[in-house]
């Protein structure tokens, strides 16, 4: 009899799961940022640990005393914590990142040093692949708790970019030229207009940066085809770049401390 | 078999299995029933009684922790949504346990169960964590805040969203960069904009023979001349700071509103090269002298 009871507990104990984990998955399906695998993950989590109270119940049922399963419980759950703290900190991490969308697949992304397209995220891992396809796999914890950078998800771009011309050259014509060529580009934004202004007097050459706005998917596309149209259009309008400048004086050696290092050199390569 | 009545299809089967309906039928059966089951009925519905009531307390309280969380100022929305949580999750656990028990289902294990589950969500958690604990304290101390220009782990931008788990920067070419706020509070945080008012320091080299006086003239009248250029904290000012190799360089030092930091640095740096041509100033190549003899 108390047998046939335990046996009714359990099975009792496990229609709950089931009915409690497919709602659950059910549920969490319809929050907004919801993810399939994840609901699934958290459904049969929530499952197992009704299960194993049932077995609980159950065997209470049968007259065993249960509460001496209570200190293996606890031992063997810290166990295993402290073993699987990495993986588990992996999964931890990978649920936030499901959560919170800090990247989606498809988004370009820097973290920490590696740098890639979105190819998928996984429970413990998200996979990069680097645009000379290499697939790059980083454990979720190095992702989340560090510093991510999306290229992609701001929609648009600012492409900066700087060119240095002749210091005689006249600065109002060069940014006119740099603008004029930018917004002739299909691919750069009217709004914020195209922006170029004197960022750096520099050794040989006023240097001007140009500032376009674009889509962020053609911002690749657009900063290597830039630059031909704009030296184009700088030669037409006959301002140069200049090769770095160096003036040189000849002196007659004068003065006893110039003499004095030449003797030097001259006694060094003699010996 | 055929014209068999039901009566005697279940006294037929009756004898087979030692089961008797008369057994159902008596009142004794029935209140030994009850005897039996009545306590755990009571029980049943105590539990359940002990779990709607546990349910509504948990959710009045967490709301209750929600609001006061939520009204005080230093403490943002999303905060104080998650202190609510939490302190309704909790008291739910409870709420069950103490159900269960009411039961008569053993629950030592099922505590330790819960524990162990929460050492393992604990470790598990414990980089996030982390950043949330530095995440409260970003909010409580507020280095930085929405629209501020910054410069936070090594990553500079725009502070677009702060919540508890991350701060988020929009670069100047904009780039969402997403930074722990571990990270964030752990490291040295820049703020360009939190003071009101910055102040441009550009070189500019001029030639040894060319006049310092006049070109430090040119410089701060061209920088007065702008019209995001301040008076207060202190005028354009102009020195030499440096004879260096092939130049004599004059530092200018002008204060404007943070915001026009770069725009002031930027038209500065056209204007003032214009004036110098204009005025005979120039800023020379870099020059050596080859020794001959």
């Amino acid at each position: 009899m108390p047998f046939i009871g335990a046996l009714v507990v359990f099975w009792v104990g496990k229609w709950i799961a089931n009915r409690i984990a497919s709602a659950s998955e059910r549920t969490l399906n319809r929050a907004p940022n919801a993810d399939p695998d994840l609901s699934r993950f958290f459904a049969s989590l929530i499952k197992y640990i009704i299960l194993v109270a049932a077995v609980m119940a159950a065997l209470t049922v049968l007259g065993i005393d249960t509460s001496s399963f209570a200190a293996i419980v606890l031992g063997l759950g810290a166990a295993m914590a402290f073993v699987l703290q990495g993986s588990l900190s992996n999964i931890a991490a990978g649920v936030m990142l499901m959560l919170f969308k800090p990247f989606k697949l498809g988004d370009e992304v820097e973290v920490g040093d590696t740098k890639g397209v979105v190819t998928s995220i996984e429970l413990t891992a998200t996979r990069l692949k680097s645009s000379d396809n290499v697939e790059k796999i980083i454990s979720n914890g190095n992702v989340w708790g560090g510093t991510i950078r999306n290229n992609t998800s701001l929609g648009k771009r600012r492409l900066d970019m700087v060119f240095g011309v002749d210091y005689s050259a006249d600065i109002d014509q060069t940014i006119k030229a740099l603008t004029e060529t930018a917004a002739n580009d299909p691919r750069v934004h009217a709004d914020p207009a195209p922006w170029a202004k004197v960022v750096n007097l520099n050794e040989s050459s006023v240097d001007l940066e140009l500032r376009a706005w674009c889509d962020a998917k053609d911002y690749k596309g657009l900063k290597v085809s830039i630059s031909q149209p704009i030296k184009a259009a700088l030669d037409k309008a006959s301002i140069g770049i200049p090769y770095p400048h160096e003036i040189k004086f000849k002196q007659k050696v004068k003065s006893s401390k110039a003499r004095n290092r030449l003797a030097r050199l001259t006694k060094l390569r003699n010996s | 078999m055929q014209d068999a009545t039901t009566a005697e299809v279940v006294e037929e089967a009756a004898k087979g299995s030692g089961f008797s309906i008369e057994a159902f039928q008596s009142p004794e059966f029935w209140t030994g029933m009850g005897e039996k089951f009545g306590p755990l009925a009571i029980n049943l519905l105590i539990a359940l009684l002990i779990l709607w009531i546990g349910m509504k307390i948990a959710r009045k309280i967490g709301n209750i922790v929600k609001n006061i969380a939520t009204r005080s100022p230093a403490v943002d929305d999303t905060l104080g949504n998650f202190l609510g949580s939490i302190a309704r999750y909790i008291i739910t656990a409870f709420v069950v346990i103490a159900a269960i028990t009411k039961l008569g289902v053993e629950t030592a294990s099922l505590v330790a169960m819960l524990g162990a589950a929460t050492l393992a969500i604990g470790l598990a958690l414990q980089g996030t964590l982390g950043n949330v604990a530095a995440g409260v304290m970003l909010m409580l101390f507020r280095p930085y805040k929405l629209g501020d220009y910054v410069n936070v782990a090594g990553q500079e931008g725009v502070v677009k969203d702060m919540n508890i788990f991350t701060t988020n920067l929009a670069t100047v070419d904009n780039v969402e960069v997403i930074i722990a706020n571990g990270e964030a509070w752990g490291s040295t945080i820049q703020n360009y904009t939190s003071l009101g008012v910055r102040r441009v320091d550009v070189d500019y080299g001029i030639h040894y023979d060319d006049d310092i006086d006049k070109a430090i003239k040119i410089i701060n009248t061209t920088a007065a001349k702008h019209p995001n250029v301040l008076t207060k904290p202190s005028e354009p000012w102009a020195k030499v700071v440096t004879l260096n190799d092939s130049s004599v360089d004059i530092q200018s030092r002008v204060w404007c509103k943070a915001e026009h930091y770069w725009d002031v640095m930027f038209d500065l740096k056209k204007s003032i090269k214009e004036a110098f041509d204009k005025d005979g100033i120039t800023i020379p190549y870099p020059t050596s002298i080859e020794l001959d003899g």
